[in-house]
């Protein structure tokens, strides 16, 4: 009994971690390239209703996900424009955007509310991997947005960490003037990743609906872009960390129901909180362990980069 | 090309003109309607100085607290509203849907009342504190919200005998379980869903007594997100037939996915999941509302708990599914027909699952009192973590 508990707790954490994750690697390569966008719950809404849109149109997943992808990535778009080229403040620019996204998605969308989802993504195993006794089951048993989300965290760890172009992404955040010096288009590099984050925004967004509840419903994020730049800081803007730290996020909410079922009497309540207490404490640790630098990210994030000035 | 640039400022200067000119026309035509409009309004009001013309046009207004589609508890009250538009002569309904509970639905209701409507219906628990007060400081305008705890002369609750319709599908849930474990999805741990939950246990003790109910609390009304998990959970669990008792249809489409029964809540689910619905408790408020949409018009309406039952028509089932045997459906009936003739859910003896004796022999939980209950059957394990102790 407690086995099946374990594993479905475990199971579910992936499930419900996965569009954290997406939307979290996603913000991990705007903010490493010195843009802070917080409008990654308006994004997840909109890749959501645009997915919705047009899988009840087409019937087609595929383009589906491609739709959240390219909704989400024009917004992120505008957002580079307002953020980059027009250097409006990057706090107000992402809330604008919040606030922007979250009541368009609610209008495009007015017309889908109380449909069901003619189709959803299936799980399929992954051959000889999901034969390995409970790791099988947890990990290679789910559907091909959550294994995709296993290649980006392994893609993404490689291309920041250990390329050039990881290694200029960096610079751009860290410190544009050198990166401008050594020949790097500070701005052109910005624009890409902050349309590259908004874009797996959009695929955080269409999973929800794609995979956990195959209806449109306005808001139905319900602060899940918010938890998802949280993990962005938890994690160190490192890729495998916000793997760590989504799974333990989507981890504590099947566990609260799990708990429930068999009769572990823990305040919902309390555990609706946990999350958000979870990054309290990994912030306070993270910044009380590198006093130096803090857990303040990149040093040039929220900073607009003017290439005449240098 | 300068030609066509000069052909492009006709163009704009003829279409511009045309605009104002179009402007000019129209603006006393405007002033016109309006000051004809604001006449007859005042010759209304004129002729009727009380607004007691019986065959004035009474207007009503609703207010939703969710979408109405993607929420199944919203969807029975615009039921009545639509019975009320097509079976009420001389009647305007009015509908502001998506509006939490808090100041704004507040302000919504304020508007409803400049507009000229005489009864306000809220369909939301949440509203309850605003319309309290809202009808203290309007005492003709004549309020109904749908469940609550609190009247006054001029604010009704109107809610049902809920837990006729969940022993009912109790019996069913009961009969159709193969491994005696059943999930009961529902909201929040206050009175109302207790006691629909102890009715659909009441109803599976009835016809198994070696079933147990799991009861999932979500803590929310409609969070699909959330409900989802819930459903996952208890599948996960092993129970092989899930009752709902929450808004949305995430619940059904989970089921419906995993190929498990399920019995769906409010309304019929089958638009979403065409093959795995049992039944549906479906509730029924428009004849009930007509009535106090006549009682507004002769100004006899009276503030009151309004606790309708089967016999009003308000709780009724879904069309059984496919795979529901005919005798278990005809047992259902006999019961259905015993209610109608005045049965009640809970008779005494009862015991709650922690032993202790609730109903004596002999006597019966009915009413408000059934509306006090923060106990559970035995066969329930309720995981309420915060239970009050007694």
């Amino acid at each position: 009994m407690i086995q099946v508990m374990i594993l479905a707790t475990l199971t579910a954490a992936v499930a419900q971690g996965t569009p954290l994750l997406l939307t979290a690697l996603g913000e991990i390569m705007t903010q490493r390239s010195g843009v802070l966008n917080l409008g990654l719950e308006g994004m997840m809404l909109m890749g959501a209703a645009s997915s919705f849109m047009v899988l009840v149109n087409t019937n087609s997943l595929f383009l589906a996900v491609v739709a959240g992808a390219v909704c989400s990535g024009l917004l992120a778009l505008v957002h580079g424009f307002l953020s980059i080229t027009c250097r409006v403040h990057q706090i107000i620019c992402g809330l604008a955007l919040n606030m922007f996204a979250g009541g368009l998605s609610g209008y495009l969308g007015k017309d889908y509310n109380g449909i069901p989802a003619p189709k959803v993504l299936p799980s399929f195993r992954i051959p000889l991997l999901a034969d390995i006794p409970y790791v099988g089951e947890i990990f290679f048993y789910q559907n091909g947005l959550v294994y995709l989300s296993y290649g980006l965290v392994i893609g993404l760890t490689y291309l920041i960490f250990h390329t050039q172009i990881g290694l200029k992404l960096r610079a751009c955040g860290e410190n544009p003037a050198a990166a401008y010096s050594m020949g790097i288009s500070v701005n052109r590099t910005r624009y890409i990743y902050v349309v590259m984050g908004g874009m797996l925004a959009g695929i955080g967004g269409s999973f929800l609906i794609l995979s956990t509840v195959p209806s449109w419903v306005e808001n139905m994020t319900g602060g899940r872009g918010w938890i998802a730049l949280a993990i962005v800081t938890c994690a160190m803007w490192k890729p495998a960390a916000a793997m760590a730290a989504a799974y333990v996020f989507g981890g504590v909410e099947a566990l609260g129901y799990q708990l429930q079922a068999v009769s572990v009497n823990v305040s919902p309540v309390l555990l609706k909180m946990l999350p958000y207490l979870a990054t309290i404490l990994v912030l306070a640790a993270v910044s009380i362990g590198n006093q130096d630098k803090g857990a303040a990210g990149p040093e040039a994030m929220t900073t607009p980069f003017i290439p005449e000035d240098n | 090309m300068r030609k066509r640039r000069i052909g492009a400022v006709v163009v704009a200067a003829v279409a511009l003109s045309m605009l104002l000119w179009g402007c000019k026309e129209k603006a006393p035509e405007d002033t016109q309607g309006q000051t004809q409009e604001a006449a007859q309004k005042a010759e209304e009001e004129e002729s009727e100085p009380e607004g007691k013309d019986p065959d004035r046009t009474i207007k009503v207004g609703f207010v939703f607290s969710n979408i109405i589609s993607t929420d199944a508890w919203a969807q029975t009250s615009e039921n009545a509203r639509l019975y009320l538009e097509e079976n009420c002569e001389n009647i305007q309904t009015f509908k502001v849907e998506n509006i939490a509970g808090g100041a704004d639905c507040e302000r919504v209701m304020r508007e409803y009342i400049n507009d000229g409507c005489e009864m306000i219906v809220g369909t939301s628990f949440d509203y309850m504190d605003y319309m309290l007060a809202l009808a203290d400081e309007f005492p003709d305008i004549a309020f109904i919200n749908g469940s609550g705890y609190e009247t006054k002369d001029n604010l009704s609750i109107y809610i049902a005998k809920l837990e006729q319709g969940r022993y009912l599908t109790g019996m069913l849930a009961g009969e159709m379980t193969q491994v005696d474990k059943i999930g009961y999805c529902t909201s929040i741990p206050f009175p109302d869903p207790i006691k629909q939950l102890n009715g659909f246990a009441a109803g599976v003790a009835s016809v198994n007594p070696e079933a147990e109910v799991v009861a999932l609390w979500s803590n929310s009304f409609n969070d699909p997100t959330t409900d989802a998990l819930c459903a996952n959970t208890l599948i996960d669990q092993g129970c092989d037939l899930i009752c709902i008792d929450l808004s949305s249809s995430a619940v059904a489409q989970v089921c419906e996915e995993r190929g498990i029964m399920f019995i769906g809540s409010s309304v019929d689910m089958r638009e979403f999941a065409p093959s795995q619905q049992l039944t549906a408790n479906c509730w029924t408020w428009g004849p009930w509302m007509a009535k106090q949409v006549e009682a507004v018009r002769n100004g006899t309406f009276q503030g009151e708990w309004c606790e309708l039952d089967i016999n009003d028509g308000a709780i009724s089932l879904a069309e059984f599914g496919d795979q529901v045997p005919q005798n278990v459906i005809d047992m259902v009936e006999e019961q259905r027909q015993k209610f109608i003739d005045g049965d009640e859910v809970f008779k005494g003896p009862i015991y709650d699952n922690t032993g202790k004796l609730r109903v004596p022999e002999g006597e019966t939980l009915t009413g408000e009192a059934a509306n006090n209950m923060q106990w559970f059957l035995p066969n329930v394990i309720d995981n309420w973590a915060d239970k009050p102790t007694d």
